[in-house]
């Protein structure tokens, strides 16, 4: 018999490395033509710091994505970034991004000012122009004002940002900031139960991040979905037990002679596994954030794996205390009854 | 060590590699001819990381013998194109942020073109059985998966207009950003 069941399962998640300083930096350029090149220590493995960087300058600088070179994680040129761990990047390198940009605009708004006869706090960078935000007509072109800074105001349209997170640690009460912001992650999960092998479908995940801001929302999207997949794996097909805890010895729970050595039997999920899955994210804007942003890093992949737990239990009645959740728990939990 | 030549064409072109008796070859395309988008991951045939096309096939390089390619056909990522002029299998994969590390990428296309290159008309569940021997860990296989669907849109709307039977605006494909409805019967994208 089949029979189904749902679950859900929420967390909050610190961003940022919580317990040491962790900085990042960055250097803007606006070269004379009026394109711009970032250097920060910030390492984009694939999860895309380099793309929001670009993005968030494109949006502070107000000039088109492809006048915006990144240069980064070069250990001989690049300034310091600790990592891309602790899901920090987006956060911390966008706001010592945005920190070197407020810089490298001081000296664009004096020569816009000037020439415009304006204030320069009245400026504003949209679509490759300064204009004064009271009257678009007046305006410089984003390329001319680099220009005209070089060479006619001569001040260089550089700067150099850098971002500390707070990290104040927790006192004997537990109380202390040792995270500038926290973010949040829910699944809901739908499973189907076999009753009489045991085996478990994941029919449906809904899975959500609040992120703050999204800066690309396709590719927070793209990053929802994979911690779903991987927490899939977590709940159902991998194991390292006893590979990993130490136990010795054999019992009536565990086969001790059991050594994955390969993906093939530590059971990662492939794409049959992947289920009817809807990712997306809540928008709840950051006042700390760049553009309102905070992460969507590691924490996908954590509520994926109790949400499963929760339906099968919804559906069986069957509490899974350890995972992953076996065919061979699971009838154990039945038969116990 | 007892090297010998063996010649075999790589992406259209001949090419010639000293090999050894049990060089895998995996390697005599990454040591050999210096072909790194080929990964080496693995390399007991679980992960799909070094999968190339051999001969219209998607296989694992890691467990063909190097000497059984003489005078047959490989195809790597390069074969498929190089910016700016990119398969469409290249653009959606890039443009629906269907990679994030890359590292799955190269054989994960070449699994989803050896798919495409016998049928154009697949379903969900035919692109999820052709990629299921790549493992990724990054994007839980579903742009994966869209990118292979919209790309075979793509191909079936150029085929029929170079065939005269269907003449249709070419459109940028897009996909349909509130949800990820993999699971469902129809194409997953719009």
């Amino acid at each position: 018999m089949k029979k189904r069941g749902k679950g859900v399962a929420v967390c909050i998640y610190s961003q940022t490395i919580t317990n040491a300083p962790n900085p990042c930096s960055a250097y803007v350029q606006v070269k004379e033509d009026g394109s711009a090149v970032i250097q920060t220590g910030a390492c984009d493995l694939g999860q895309g710091s380099t793309t929001v960087i670009t993005q968030m300058a494109s949006e502070a600088l107000g000039i088109d994505f492809g006048k915006i070179t990144v240069h980064t994680a070069d250990t001989e040129t690049t300034p310091f970034d600790t990592g891309s761990v602790s899901s920090r990047l987006t956060y911390v390198a966008g706001k010592a991004v945005l920190a070197a940009i407020e810089e490298v605009k001081n000296v664009l708004f004096t020569t816009v000012a000037r020439k415009l006869g304006v204030k320069p706090d009245r400026l504003i960078c949209k679509d490759g122009k300064i204009s004064y935000m009271y009257d678009p007509q007046k305006y410089m072109s984003f390329s001319q004002a680099a220009f005209e800074a070089h060479f006619v105001d001569r001040r260089l349209p550089h700067g150099k940002g850098e971002y500390y997170p707070q990290n104040i640690p927790v006192d004997e009460y537990g109380q202390g900031e040792p995270s500038d912001t926290y973010y949040y992650h829910g699944t809901v999960a739908e499973v189907e139960v076999d009753t009489e092998t045991g085996e478990v479908d994941v029919l449906k995940l809904f899975a959500l991040v609040d992120c703050g801001r999204a800066i690309n929302p396709m590719m927070v999207e793209g990053q929802v979905e994979g911690g779903a997949i991987q927490a899939l794996g977590w709940a159902l097909r991998e194991d390292t037990y006893p590979y990993c805890t130490g136990v010795t010895g054999a019992s009536d729970q565990f086969n001790p002679d059991f050594r994955p050595i390969s993906f093939s039997d530590y059971g990662i999920a492939t794409a049959m596994d992947m289920p009817e899955m809807f990712a997306s994210n809540v928008e709840i804007i950051e006042p700390e954030g760049p553009f309102g942003a905070k992460a969507a890093g590691e924490i996908v992949a954590n509520t994926g794996a109790p949400a499963i737990i929760n339906a099968i239990y919804n559906a069986v009645g069957v509490r899974i205390r350890d995972l992953p959740a076996t065919p061979e728990k699971i009838l154990r939990g039945l038969k116990a009854g | 060590m007892d090297k010998r030549a063996i010649k075999f064409v790589l992406n259209g072109e001949q090419v010639e590699v000293y090999i050894t008796p049990k060089m895998n070859l995996l390697t005599a395309l990454r040591e050999g001819i210096g072909v790194t988008s080929v990964k080496r991951s693995c390399e007991r045939g679980d992960c799909g990381a070094c999968t190339v096309i051999l001969d219209g096939k998607a296989v694992n390089s890691c467990l063909v013998l190097a000497a059984s390619i003489e005078g047959k056909t490989v195809t790597t990522i390069e074969g498929l194109g190089l910016p700016p002029n990119l398969h469409p299998l290249q653009e959606a994969f890039a443009s629906l942020g269907a990679t994030q590390c890359g590292f799955c990428t190269p054989g994960m296309i070449l699994s989803a073109k050896a798919l495409l290159d016998e049928n154009l008309e697949v379903s969900v569940e035919d692109v999820k059985r052709a990629l299921s021997g790549n493992l990724c860990r990054c994007t839980g296989y579903a742009k994966p998966v869209q990118a292979v669907l919209s790309a075979a849109r793509t191909m079936r709307e150029s085929a029929s207009i170079l065939s005269g039977t269907n003449v249709t605006r070419r459109e940028k494909v897009s996909v349909v950003r509130t949800g990820t409805a993999t699971g469902s019967q129809q194409e997953g994208g719009e």
